[in-house]
């Protein structure tokens, strides 16, 4: 069934449809050129660390040393992502080492249609992202409940991170993104100014999300073993430093 | 009265969101965000969690207008946004090297919503890239034994969307 555009128009009447529209006009991107998302084009993995996905019991960060970071058998010294046109093609990294419990995260194998955006394009040096690790190890530190801390850019791409159990954190990171928004929208809607934080609270833990900057977001996961005034402080924190680091 | 609930899909850059603001009667609540990843060649901001606006139809039915992420990664959230939905606008982006294969991702992912509701495909940018035409999503359609209204539309043109909601409500009449 092909139906022409003009037969059914104004079967049902919408209120504007009988006056003449004054349409504002929002410009749509254009480009002269068909848009291609480089199905072909792989770059590396965001730079993110899964250490002791194997102990879900462990009770302090397993250590990531920059020599870890920079193993140069993961081909990770590239661990940022600056995407271009003819970036090289790296194979899928899966990197697990012996005894040291991390590993490279690679993005969830459940695409069966792969037009997905995953090349980020923030980048960050070595040494930014070394900085920025050993904050989020002080942040777990000084927070003996949290099992999990996460940095990932606002639109749900999990860019470094460090968790004690085995949780999907790449669809952390997405949802996470799709919360924060949704704060960020709700306080809006209510006439209320900056959203500072995103709070779940469960009954056996709580998830807390905040921005670090306009295009980074930090995701906290802790048991009840921290209080919720901790987590919010240190968090804050952790957020403050990783912006001036990240910027 | 209960509002009637749509749910625009398509791949980021389709124009779900111009769609939506094009024809909602307040500024309709966004999440975007700024993209780091490949799309930021396209588009500065993508969906990440939802897109609402409203229409009042002369009876005074009011339609709401959600608008889900274009990335699959937010398929929970598409999951969430068709709760309750009556119908599915699919727009599909003409410039994207692929057509098809998104337009087959979306019926494919929303197949049991749309065996429930009904849906309509609105093709946009078709005037800057005018391959593959509307006879041939219409072909392509066919083959995958699917029958849907397919326009082409400019997202930005109310008239063209309206008429996309039009088309969704008779189809959900006659069905």
């Amino acid at each position: 069934m092909k139906i022409k555009k003009g037969k059914l128009a104004a079967f049902f009447g919408f209120k504007s449809q009988n006056q003449e529209e004054s349409t504002e006009q929002k410009s749509l991107p254009v480009t002269d050129k068909p848009i291609d998302f480089g199905e072909d084009i792989h770059t590396e993995q965001p730079a993110v660390i899964d250490s002791a996905i194997a102990d879900s019991k462990a009770t302090e960060p397993v250590a990531i040393n920059s020599e870890n970071l920079l193993e140069p058998s993961t081909e990770i010294e590239e661990k940022t992502v600056e995407v271009e046109e003819k970036a090289t093609v790296a194979d899928p990294l899966e990197v697990e080492a012996t005894n040291t419990e991390f590993k490279m995260a690679t993005p969830e194998p459940t695409m069966d249609y792969e037009h997905e955006e995953e090349h980020l394009i923030v980048n960050y040096s070595k040494e930014q992202l070394a900085v920025s690790e050993e904050k989020l190890e002080e942040f777990m530190r000084v927070c003996p409940g949290a099992y999990g801390v996460l940095i990932s850019t606002v639109d749900g791409h999990e860019l470094l991170y460090l968790v004690k159990r085995d949780i999907p954190v790449h669809k952390i990171s997405t949802m996470n993104s799709s919360l924060l928004a949704l704060g960020e929208s709700i306080a809006r809607e209510s006439s209320q100014k900056l959203c500072q934080f995103v709070i779940l609270e469960n009954s056996d833990g709580r998830v807390v999300s905040l921005r670090i900057n306009d295009i980074l977001m930090l995701t906290c996961i802790s048991s009840k073993d921290t209080n919720l005034g901790m987590l919010l402080s240190v968090g804050r924190n952790t957020a403050g430093d990783l912006m001036k680091i990240l910027s | 009265m209960k509002q009637i609930k749509f749910i625009f899909t398509g791949p980021p850059g389709a124009g779900k969101t111009t769609a939506i603001a094009t024809i909602s009667e307040f500024p309709p609540v966004s999440t975007d965000v700024f993209s780091t990843d490949s799309l930021s060649k396209l588009k500065d901001t993508t969906t990440v969690a939802m897109d609402f606006g409203q229409i009042t139809l002369e009876n005074g039915q009011k339609i709401g207008l959600y608008g889900t992420p274009g990335q699959r990664r937010f398929k929970f959230m598409w999951d969430i946004l068709i709760q309750g939905g009556l119908g599915l606008i699919v727009l599909i982006d003409n410039r994207r090297p692929e057509p098809f294969k998104d337009l087959a991702m979306y019926l494919d992912n929303f197949s049991e919503f749309i065996e429930k509701t009904d849906a309509v495909i609105g093709i946009t940018c078709i005037d800057i890239k005018d391959t593959p035409t509307l006879d041939d999503y219409q072909d392509f359609l066919k083959e995958r034994g699917q029958i849907y209204p397919s326009f082409a539309i400019d997202a930005r043109n109310k008239d063209d969307v309206l008429f996309l909601l039009n088309t969704l409500l008779t189809c959900l009449e006659t069905s």
